[in-house]
């Protein structure tokens, strides 16, 4: 067990692993914060002191935010708008795909590329003259508008090896403005699951 | 005698003490010991050829391990610190087999 | 006619001068010099191997001796002490957002149960409402039948596997593919490893780490999606993914297998907040 669980880890540098550990940390906080902002959700609504309708205030605060990351409401926020040209016509769905994650990973909370909201289950394919985008076919100059921290996000588009200079290597460009209020309007309409039941029991186990 | 009671008082010391030696001088340790074993081997070839010279052998044991240091510092500043280290260590190499191969004749006649 | 005198016949190693003088004059020529003027001022060949110089030469010969073997030997020590300190210190954090997940899907239960209770049968709407945004975001624990994609590091021969041989492993890169040619297959929910994936999941490496929700994983990397079971596999087969898979095997030796599964659940998100996005035309 001891072995499966290092596994991955001992290979790694020493800068890499420090690397890790802020990552975890930083998460591990993270969700203390949240842990305790649903602690107090949970109070406001056990306490029984409140009414229906504080009830109701909280679950429509809730809803908003639940539609916020579902895609099925507009947002607003501070964050960037990101334009990706491509006069060459080499910029595959790889590298959108790859500046997707990336800023996922610098705590984008809400994207539109071109017209169409991004949520979990966003996908690309190569199409011709240009890339589809769960569908919608989309044509550079690729326009991605993300809510979140922007200075966090243009630094990790420009990390060695990253979004950049792919780009770049493809003959292409990035520019990144920050703004002060980015408005995502795109909205997604969930589809209802045909296959994927709530669980009776959720499962509370983590595996490595 | 008098070098090997020496050699090994200096030993004793470094061991029995075990100075803190600077994070910046550490790279420059072992191309020093290296070069510090050129001296000791060049010197006791030399008085086995009969030609020692305390002076000199003074001099070649520290001009080796400035020059060696230098050399790598310099290596450093270029980007090429390992490379160059590699090459004083061959340098410094042959010549310790050599003058090992003719302490070796000079003791065994072989 | 004569012959024209003979040139002395160039040595065969004539151009390693630098090496021959190297191998041939090991001893520092100053030695011989020295002896030499000594000799002529009539004095002895060589010098007492006994004097102060010397002694004082040879015990800074052992100092240096001894510290450099104590300092490297130390610093060896000490770079493998950091090194399990940091593995222990992010195996326990790693224990800490397992810890924290968790509690987090718990809490969420709770509430929805909660809210279930609070809101009386006017908010039927907005419950229903919750219900169907909590299934959205992946907020809520799943099951159902799908597929299993696993890929593992090349199977290698030694016990300790070489730093920095990536030819085998494989990366964020790969996992991020076949995630985008499942939901493209019309896959509904998806987890790594236990970890769902969310619009706010990123799949990133450190090194040659992934993290999946910025959480460190380790190979092997069961990627679980919920979906169709009759059309799933086939659409998975004909995207990118499926052959990409392929190829990862053909090319570097990585081990990967596509599995249909009855039944599979999958946990529920732990990012479930924002905190500068508000809904546009009205308080968040």
């Amino acid at each position: 067990m001891r072995q499966t669980r290092t596994q991955g880890l001992e290979n790694l540098r020493q800068e890499e692993l420090v690397g890790i550990l802020d990552t975890v940390t930083q998460e591990s906080v993270r969700l203390g914060n949240e842990l305790r902002d649903l602690e107090r959700i949970r109070d406001r609504l056990a306490s029984g002191a409140d009414s229906e309708a504080a009830a109701v205030q909280v679950a429509q605060e809730r809803a908003d935010t639940l539609a916020i990351l579902a895609g099925t409401k507009a947002a607003t926020g501070p964050g960037i708008t990101m334009t990706i040209t491509d006069p060459d016509g080499q910029i595959s769905s790889t590298i959108l795909l790859d500046a997707l994650e990336e800023l996922r990973d610098a705590g984008a909370e809400v994207i539109q590329i071109g017209p169409v909201r991004v949520v979990a289950s966003t996908y690309f394919t190569d199409v011709d003259g240009g890339i589809s985008v769960s569908g919608t076919n989309v044509a550079p100059p690729y326009i991605f508008r993300a809510i979140g921290d922007a200075p966090t996000m243009a630094a990790a588009m420009e990390i060695p090896g990253g979004v950049g200079e792919s780009v770049r290597g493809k003959g292409g460009e990035v520019t990144i403005a920050a703004r002060d209020e980015v408005s995502i309007t795109a909205t997604y309409e969930p589809k209802t699951p045909q296959f994927a039941r709530p669980a009776p029991t959720p499962s509370s186990s983590a595996s490595s | 005698m008098i070098p090997a009671l020496g050699l090994l008082a200096g030993i004793l010391i470094g061991v029995v003490l075990q100075p803190d030696v600077p994070i910046w001088l550490q790279p420059y340790l072992p191309i020093a010991v290296i070069a510090a074993l050129d001296a000791v081997f060049g010197g006791v070839r030399a008085v086995l050829d009969g030609i020692f010279d305390d002076k000199v052998f003074v001099i070649s044991f520290l001009s080796n391990v400035i020059v060696a240091a230098l050399i790598v510092y310099l290596g450093d500043q270029l980007g090429v610190g390992a490379q160059l280290s590699t090459g004083v260590v061959v340098v410094l190499g042959v010549r310790i087999f050599s003058n090992v191969a003719s302490i070796r004749r000079h003791l065994f006649h072989a | 006619m004569t012959a024209p005198a003979p040139t002395p016949a160039r040595r065969p190693d004539a151009s390693m001068t630098l090496l021959t003088e190297m191998l041939e004059r090991p001893l520092d020529p100053g030695y011989a010099a020295a002896s030499a003027r000594r000799a002529a001022a009539g004095g002895p060949r060589s010098t007492p191997v006994g004097s102060t110089l010397v002694a004082v030469t040879a015990i800074l010969l052992g100092l240096l001796f001894a510290v450099s073997a104590t300092t490297v030997r130390r610093g060896e020590a000490s770079a493998g002490t950091v090194r399990k300190d940091l593995i222990s210190q992010i195996e326990s954090r790693r224990a800490v957002v397992d810890e924290r997940s968790a509690a987090i899907r718990d809490r969420q239960t709770e509430i929805t149960r909660l809210e279930s209770n609070a809101l009386g049968a006017t908010e039927n709407g907005l419950r229903q409402e919750l219900q169907a945004l909590a299934a959205a975001t992946g907020n809520v624990a799943v099951e159902g039948p799908g597929l299993l994609v696993t890929l593992n590091d090349k199977p290698t021969d030694d016990a300790t596997p070489t730093a920095g041989d990536d030819q085998g492993k494989v990366l964020s890169r790969d996992l991020f593919i076949v995630v985008n040619s499942l939901w493209q297959s019309g896959a509904e929910a998806i987890a790594i490893n236990g970890q769902r994936l969310t619009v706010r999941s990123p799949i990133r490496f450190a090194g040659e780490a992934i993290l999946v929700n910025f959480r460190p994983l380790s190979p092997p990397y069961v990627i679980s999606a919920i979906g169709d079971p009759a059309a799933l596999p086939a659409a998975f087969a004909e995207t990118v993914g499926g052959a990409y898979l392929k190829s990862l095997t053909d090319n570097f030796g990585i081990v990967t297998s596509v599995d249909g599964a009855d039944h599979i659940s999958l946990p529920g998100a732990t990012r479930v907040t924002v905190d500068k996005a508000v809904v546009q035309g009205g308080t968040k």
